[in-house]
């Protein structure tokens, strides 16, 4: 655990120093997430549901998802990995310690998000648990995903065009919740990461978690299931796929 | 787990296989380094020596074959053998935005080994750059910092991967007498170089590698005694037909001086003499006469040139 800790911390502190990093990593995240806290009219329906959907799904997006990524790419490119690999740390252990720090940097970010949502008129989630559960679900496919992109890109400035996909499926998703409302392949495309995110975040605010919707499917059901699925499907393809070394 | 093998061998590998994808890296090579000592591993571009000591650190796993290193299997027990083995890559593997002193730090943090960043630092010459990030340092100052993290608590066994590629002279023998400090603490040290006079004045034993294929290993005596030595000398006025009878291999070239002749034999000692014997006989001069045992240099560019008959020990 302290070599974890030891990797991790400095990994931490690189982040920090980096100034391009800490730009599109922590800066522009929290800017945006704040955008939406100030920007979306109180008459929008459940207004504070799409506020946290939405900076939820930028901070997985932003500062995890794009920063993991790029961060494993860069780290892969100059034979680091390949280093830490030469220590006693196990190989998950080098991986998850070199991302550790975007997962905290965004789980901070999105705790200064609660307190000023809530200072602002936000109402406390009536299904806390099913928030916690899409943060978590959410972390896990974004990290799962950024081993995957990692491993189809090859240098450090593809990294950012290797993100580009899924990082619009999260943001878009996250969006299309609210207008989605009444479409009736909801179930559908729930299934869908960023619209499984956002669609649990909703009920977590709604608290309707079981209530029958389209076709008597409750739309919890299909958004658990991508919430287990992502992850699940981008861990396996990461086992298979992930790359120490860059492709010579 | 230990298997039941020679306690005396430090790496023992045998067939050993290696692909990426359809391509064969290493096609079946038997090696064996003894504790204590130091082995270099010869060999051109792509003739698998890296694929080679990543399949020993448990890096990449092979296709066939048999490897033991420190008794244990790399591919069942690579977490264990990390604890025992010091690496250096050929590129650098370092964080470019860690200084010198935090890289060691955090280095010392992860190994178990135990090691004062001070003296390491004072070893590779470091200290006046122990504040400057790593990505600003120049390539024999990189060089020299990755040598000390592989040396760090002077592990077991010491894999080195062109460890002096880009270092200046002076910098280069740092190196070696780091290297050369290890094997006195009893270490065991596998590298491999592209430079022939570092393996002759390094190792123990080498092995030149071609095509991923082992094609000549022993001590550097063994391989260098089934090659003929050489002598040479210009001599005026004469024909090739006036030479005497020698058991060597004769080369006689007309050049301006007169007639360049060279002779491979592995009756070094005779054939000099009766050569000598011909020009004292004759009254003939001998110019710029020169007499050398074979070299390194000459099985490594024979198997280069694939000329097995000229490696073959």
């Amino acid at each position: 655990m302290n070599r974890f800790l030891a990797l991790a911390g400095t990994e931490l502190r690189l982040t920090v120093r980096n100034r391009t990093a800490a730009v599109t990593g922590i800066f522009l995240p929290v800017a945006v997430g704040f955008l939406y806290t100030r920007s979306i009219p109180n008459s929008v329906p459940h207004k504070w549901a799409t506020v946290a959907s939405l900076q939820l799904s930028v901070v997985l997006a932003m500062s995890v998802y794009i920063s993991a990524t790029t961060k494993l790419v860069s780290r892969r490119h100059a034979f680091v990995l390949k280093r830490w690999r030469t220590t006693e740390l196990s190989d998950v252990d080098v991986l998850t310690a070199t991302v550790a720090p975007n997962v905290v940097l965004g789980l901070a970010q999105l705790v200064m998000f609660a307190v000023v949502d809530v200072s602002s008129g936000m109402n406390v989630p009536n299904q806390p648990v099913a928030l916690v559960l899409a943060l978590v679900g959410g972390l896990l496919m974004v990290m799962t995903a950024a081993l995957v992109t990692a491993s189809i890109a090859s240098a450090p400035e593809r990294a950012q065009i290797a993100t580009l996909p899924l990082t619009f499926i999260l943001l878009i998703g996250a969006t299309a919740v609210g207008v989605l409302s009444s479409v009736p392949l909801r179930a559908g495309l729930t299934l869908l990461p960023g619209i499984s995110i956002g669609t649990v975040t909703q009920l977590a605010f709604s608290g309707d978690l079981w209530s029958p919707q389209f076709g008597g499917i409750p739309l919890a059901v299909p958004a658990l299931i991508a919430l287990v699925l992502w992850p699940t499907v981008f861990g396996v393809l990461a086992a298979k796929r992930f790359r120490w070394e860059q492709r010579t | 787990m230990t298997v039941g093998v020679d306690a005396d061998l430090a790496i023992e590998v045998r067939e050993l296989r290696c692909r990426y994808g359809t391509f064969e890296a290493v096609r079946g090579i038997d090696l064996t380094v003894r504790r204590g000592e130091i082995f270099a591993l010869l060999g051109t571009n792509g003739a698998g020596k890296t694929t080679t000591l990543e399949v020993l650190g448990g890096f990449h796993r092979r296709h066939a074959g048999m490897v033991r290193v420190l008794g244990l299997d790399p591919d069942a027990n690579s977490s264990v053998l990390r604890s025992r083995l010091g690496f250096t890559f050929q590129a650098g593997a370092l964080l470019a935005e860690l200084t010198v002193l935090e890289t060691l730090r955090l280095w010392g943090k992860l190994v178990d080994r135990a090691d004062r960043p001070e003296r390491l630092l004072e070893r590779f010459e470091l200290t006046g750059r122990r504040d400057v990030a790593a990505g600003k340092l120049s390539g024999g100052e990189r060089r020299r910092l990755d040598l000390a993290l592989a040396v760090w608590g002077t592990p077991d066994l010491v894999i080195l991967d062109e460890p002096t590629t880009g270092l200046d002279p002076e910098s280069r023998r740092q190196a070696w007498d780091a290297i050369g400090e290890l094997t006195e603490a009893g270490r065991t040290v596998l590298m491999t170089t592209h430079y022939l006079e570092e393996a002759e004045a390094l190792a123990d034993r080498l092995a030149i590698m071609h095509e991923g294929r082992i094609a000549v290993s022993g001590t550097l005596a063994e391989i260098v005694a089934a090659r003929p030595a050489t002598f040479s000398a210009t001599v005026a006025g004469i024909t090739a037909a006036e030479l005497p009878s020698l058991r060597g291999e004769v080369q006689f070239e007309m050049v301006e001086a007169g007639a360049a002749v060279r002779v491979w034999t592995t009756q070094l000692q005779a054939d000099l003499t009766e050569f000598l014997g011909w020009a004292a006989e004759r009254g003939v001069r001998l110019d710029g006469l020169r007499a050398a045992p074979a070299a390194l240099d000459e099985v490594y560019h024979a198997v280069r040139n694939e000329k097995p008959d000229l490696v073959a020990a």
